[in-house]
């Protein structure tokens, strides 16, 4: 053994006390390091497992906008921005459905609206909703994390809505209505567009977190009109005569003074970004903001996206393909916000450590300034004070941090075998596992924060002068 | 001797400051010591011994004057250099002993010879440090550890572990100050016995008379100057 590791772990042993302080303390931040990013890791692969099979998919192709589309809107600092519709998008589906990589897509389009009882009264609200308009011919085989307990899917080209257990109960206790399959439902945009619908169907969700228990699905027809998406093309056929009527009417007739408006889509279209303000373009395109894409092996994601935007740029065309965490939008930033928080948590603990480390130690030299002065005085370098300290603090963090690695480890399995309730992303049971690349990354943090708070004990052994030997006392 | 002088002091004065108090440790201090000498230098409590060892071990500076070792002055070195002349040319004996209590006997010698990075050969190292535990009567303790050895056992202990790096000069201040008179006497005998075989230069400091008239060159210092200086030839043939 160098003689350096054999006097710095019989040091350790004769000074036991400062040891085990400083011992402790590495040891407990290693456990907590393990403990923390792995329930940390296992949650966010959890959440993005549930992200991915109950609405995002793993890769989502949109329109290019200044902010990150999301399939809840454009996320950008200090500007609002309308979600842009997917360009070309025969020509975009052409390229996926050629592509061997691609399992399964589908196109789908997102606003966020307000559910309300149907009828004359439209007083107040209902509960708020974030509306998929999907196409039930591709969506219903990519995504089935709804279970219909009452009525059945949307059919393709059927008018609809499909709503959850929960937003059903949420609608009964704010508006005192038991929505049944069959009953409309009229949906408020934030556009002040209004639209009547029928509900097909209830649903349940096997998988839940945060996201999906704002999710309902609704038939894309319905969800542009909303959106004031519709062409006059499409919007023309879909109106009954009573919608007919309301093209003509005067409001204060029709609501005997109630602010209500109607939507504009059927007379009016506005331009949608991403169609060059012609919305029959965009019809003709398809006018969906999402394409949601499977692919055939998922770990080949990132190849996958780099590539199709390298055809979308080649090609012209202003889309974009981007992964799960783009398609979740703000809701993806929830593991990070954890990591963030745990994060600042560990520097808090870190600092306080470092504290604690720093000042045994500098006890510890302060101790031993005899001799180290001897060892000045037999002709020991300053760079070998430094090493023998710095193989001292090192034993310390190595040994107490592979015990503290050890704990953390044990508790990651009894926690691992009990389970962890986590409903809220997704899983029934959390059951974390101990990531190895965790394990080696905890002990480096620590040995880091152990070398870190050694520096100025160090500095001060340093300092030590060899004459302080001819002042030592016996020992 | 005739030789140039293993140690040469020229004007040396020392001045500590007790906050802005001026105290003078030594007083203009001149005497040069031969290669191979056994030389006490002696004197009162508070006359300057352990300023003057300290200057000579290069442990301490001069306020003044020059100090050389082996004829290399130590006055402008850096920390590197001084600590290097420490460990290659001087050997030290401390009046406390101050071996390092986690290592063993033999581990205690070797230590200064780790210093430079175990520069000899393992084997030859290994069999220097049993010629030295030998050489002072410790073979049956090498592995024992400091705590479980007497005052005069650690002694030894300090003699072996200054002469391990085999340097020109051995230090020894007060080396019989904290042991009984009897032990005092064997260890001062034991250094002499080595100043013969290895020719190696003992400098060291005591009050105690008994163990100045052992000594072949006397430095007496009275008020931080050196009130006497005396050569004894004769003790060079009564030790053989």
């Amino acid at each position: 053994m160098p003689a350096l590791v054999r006097l710095a772990i019989r040091n350790l042993g004769v000074h036991k006390g400062k040891t085990l302080i400083v011992g402790v303390i590495v040891a407990l931040g290693v456990m907590i390091l393990v403990v923390g990013s792995s329930v940390l890791g296992s949650a966010s692969r959890a959440l993005k497992k549930s992200f991915i099979d109950s609405f995002t998919t793993e890769i989502v192709v949109t329109g290019k906008a200044r902010g990150i589309v999301s399939l809840f809107g454009v996320a950008e600092m200090g500007a609002v921005e309308g979600t842009p519709l997917v360009p070309d998008f025969q020509k975009v589906t052409a390229y996926l459905r050629g592509d061997a990589e691609v399992r399964s897509f589908t196109p789908q389009i997102s606003g966020a609206e307000q559910l309300n009882r149907a009828g004359e009264d439209t007083a107040g609200g209902g509960p708020f909703v974030y509306l998929f308009g999907i196409d039930p011919s591709t969506y219903g085989s990519m995504f089935r994390n709804a279970r219909i307990v009452s009525g059945a899917f949307l059919e393709p080209g059927q008018e609809g809505i499909l709503l959850s257990t929960r937003q059903v109960e949420d609608f009964g206790r704010e508006l005192g209505d038991t929505l049944k399959v069959g009953d409309k439902v009229l949906i408020q945009s934030f556009g002040n567009a209004i639209r009547e619908v029928t509900l097909r169907g209830i649903f349940t969700l096997q998988e839940r977190n945060m996201a999906t228990d704002l999710i309902a699905y609704i038939d894309p027809q319905s969800l542009r009109a909303l959106l004031g998406m519709a062409s006059s093309l499409e919007a023309a056929p879909a109106l009954d005569a009573a919608e007919a009527a309301l093209l003509t009417a005067n409001e204060d007739t029709l609501f005997r003074g109630k602010m209500v408006r109607v939507s504009r889509g059927a007379e009016h279209l506005p331009a949608m970004p991403g169609t060059g303000g012609h919305p029959e373009r965009a019809h003709a395109d398809g006018a969906w903001q999402f394409i949601l894409v499977n692919l055939t092996s998922p770990g080949n994601a990132a190849s996958f996206i780099a590539r199709t935007n390298q055809w979308f740029a080649a090609q012209g065309i202003e889309a974009r393909a981007s992964d799960w965490r783009a398609a979740a939008g703000v809701f993806a930033m929830i593991p990070d916000l954890m990591g963030v928080v745990f994060t600042l948590a560990v520097i808090v603990i870190a600092i306080v450590a470092m504290i604690i480390i720093m000042n045994t130690l500098v006890v510890s030299i302060s101790e031993r300034t005899g001799e180290i002065g001897t060892m000045r005085a037999l002709g020991a370098q300053k760079g070998f004070v430094w090493r023998m300290l710095l193989t001292e603090t090192l034993a310390i963090t190595v040994l107490f941090g592979a015990l503290g690695a050890a704990v953390g480890s044990a508790i990651v399995g009894v926690l691992s075998l009990r389970g962890i309730p986590a409903s809220s992303i997704g899983s029934s049971t959390l059951r974390p596992s101990v990531d190895p690349s965790s394990l080696g990354s905890s002990l480096f943090l620590v040995i880091i924060i152990a070398v870190l708070a050694a520096i100025y004990p160090v500095r001060t052994a340093l300092g030590v002068q060899p004459v302080t030997a001819m002042q030592a006392r016996a020992e | 001797m005739g030789s140039k002088p293993i140690v040469e002091l020229a004007d040396v004065r020392k001045v500590y400051f007790l906050g802005k108090t001026e105290v003078p440790a030594v007083r203009g201090v001149t005497f040069n010591i031969e290669k191979g000498d056994f030389i006490s230098i002696a004197g009162p409590s508070g006359s300057g011994k352990t300023t003057i060892l300290n200057l000579i071990g290069c442990v301490d500076t001069p306020t003044e004057g020059k100090v050389r070792i082996d004829g290399v002055e130590t006055g402008g070195l850096g920390d590197r250099q001084i600590t290097s002349i420490r460990h290659r040319m001087i050997g030290f004996i401390f009046q406390t002993f101050n071996l390092i209590p986690v290592l063993t006997v033999s581990e205690n010698i070797e230590f200064p010879l780790l210093l430079d990075g175990g520069g000899r050969a393992r084997g030859e190292r290994r069999e220097w440090i049993e010629t030295l535990i030998e050489e002072v009567g410790l073979g049956q303790w090498r592995k024992h550890r400091p705590g479980e050895l007497s005052g005069g056992q650690r002694q030894r202990v300090a003699i072996a572990r200054a002469l391990a790096t085999r340097p020109r000069i051995v230090l020894a201040d007060e080396p019989t100050a904290n042991l009984d008179s009897a032990t005092g006497q064997s260890i001062i005998q034991l250094m002499k016995k080595i100043n013969r075989e290895m020719e190696t230069t003992f400098i060291f400091s005591t009050h105690d008379p008994t163990i100045v008239r052992i000594a072949d060159h006397v430095i007496n210092l009275h008020d931080g100057t050196v009130a006497h200086e005396e050569r004894r030839e004769a003790n060079h043939a009564g030790a053989r």
